[in-house]
């Protein structure tokens, strides 16, 4: 018996996900936004599924048909057939229309309330994928590429105590995704003793 | 030859974190070495912590990983007592609560990786903090049978019944504080 949990802890530490940050395709895993001027050869498989959302994107004309398929997927989450593609793809065009949105002068509607969608769909796309930890890890991790790599857009979103604010891009995203792991089980109970004593929350 | 107490004691989280049953039977008979499983307890928190921050969670999530060792540790450990020593004892149980104590210590020696976690990309964090978190719980799992003498199936047992009541606890510890 101590041998088999040994092994299964083993098992364990090599289960490690794989992920993608612009080198060689690679399957199952979110592929990185890629920095300017470099070739982006994991977001190959995802130019080839979702064609029409690239070469509106390029063009910079990005409407909701050609975003539809995306968007779809996306919410369908790891149910998807190409959820990390999907996930890739939302993640890089986001970060494209909020860089384009941003060198022009006054705000744009139109793309911020595509990425407020947006926004929607990497939450949902994170609490409905309970069952596979990976693609969940892979949803916070497209949130925190596109935080990290996305000039400021001032969104709407909710703040920590669930007001609503201004957001500069998946930061609230991000912020809801970490506090839904922290809700379950004794961890749960844990941080609903935390903000009791802090006062953080009711 | 007399070895310092700082190699003897790292010694001994390197043993836990190989999950070496020995290691248990010796903490246990070591009254002197609760010291030692409170600094393991502290070492994985303070871990637990600063991977959280190098991971960029917000400060609730931080302050969870700062609190969550020593409540599993204490509590957890209160409830393993009780149920191992009761409900589900084997014919060879003899222990006391300190023993318990000893050995779930130093089971959280795993908790060291538990910095791992803000290591990027995130998957990757992530992936370090399943398997610290597996790590501990197979550890745990040693650490109880060892301490309450009886078959694993017994120690997976008492685990699963004393995390339900500690989550029944702070339940009833949240109903009662007063908004």
């Amino acid at each position: 018996m101590h041998e088999v949990l040994r092994a299964s802890l083993a098992l364990a530490l090599l289960a490690v996900p794989s992920c993608s940050d612009g080198g060689k395709p690679t399957a199952g895993a979110y592929c990185k936004i890629p920095e300017e001027g470099q070739p982006a050869a994991c977001l190959q498989p995802a130019q080839r599924d979702y064609r029409e959302f690239f070469r509106a994107l390029a063009q910079d004309k990005l409407s909701d048909q050609a975003a539809q398929r995306v968007e779809r997927d996306v919410a369908q989450g790891a149910q998807s057939d190409r959820p990390y593609e999907a996930l890739s793809t939302l993640a890089y065009g986001y970060y494209r229309l909020a860089r384009a949105a941003s060198a022009r002068p006054g705000a744009d509607p139109e793309v911020s309330a595509r990425l407020e969608r947006w926004n929607e769909l990497l939450s949902r796309a994170y609490a409905t994928s309970e069952q596979d930890p990976g693609y969940r890890a892979a949803v916070r991790e497209a949130a925190l590429d596109v935080e990290r790599r996305s000039p400021p857009m001032g969104l709407r979103c909710t703040d920590a105590e669930g007001n609503p604010a201004r957001c500069d891009s998946t930061e609230a995203v991000v912020r809801a995704m970490d506090e839904m792991r922290d809700t379950t089980g004794v961890r749960g109970q844990i941080g609903r003793l935390i903000d009791r004593f802090f006062g953080s929350r009711p | 030859m007399n070895q310092r107490p700082s190699g003897h004691f790292l010694r001994r989280m390197i043993r836990a974190g190989r999950l070496e049953a020995d290691l248990f039977e010796e903490v246990e008979a070591d009254h002197r070495s609760i010291g030692q499983a409170f600094l393991v307890v502290v070492f994985a928190a303070a871990a637990g912590g600063l991977g959280s921050v190098l991971g960029g969670h917000g400060p609730r999530h931080v302050a969870i990983d700062l609190v969550e060792p020593f409540v599993l540790w204490l509590a957890g450990s209160v409830f393993s007592y009780m149920v191992g020593a009761t409900f589900l004892r084997g014919p060879e149980t003899v222990t006391d609560y300190a023993e318990v104590l000893r050995t779930t210590g130093f089971a959280f020696s795993p908790g060291i990786f538990r910095v791992l976690a803000g290591l990027p990309p995130p998957t990757l964090g992530f992936a370090f903090t399943v398997a610290t978190d597996l790590w501990m719980l197979i550890a745990g799992i040693i650490a109880v049978r060892q301490a309450l003498d009886f078959t694993t199936l017994r120690a997976i047992a008492t685990f699963g019944v004393s995390y339900i009541l500690l989550w029944l606890t702070l339940s009833g510890l949240l109903i009662s504080l007063p908004l």
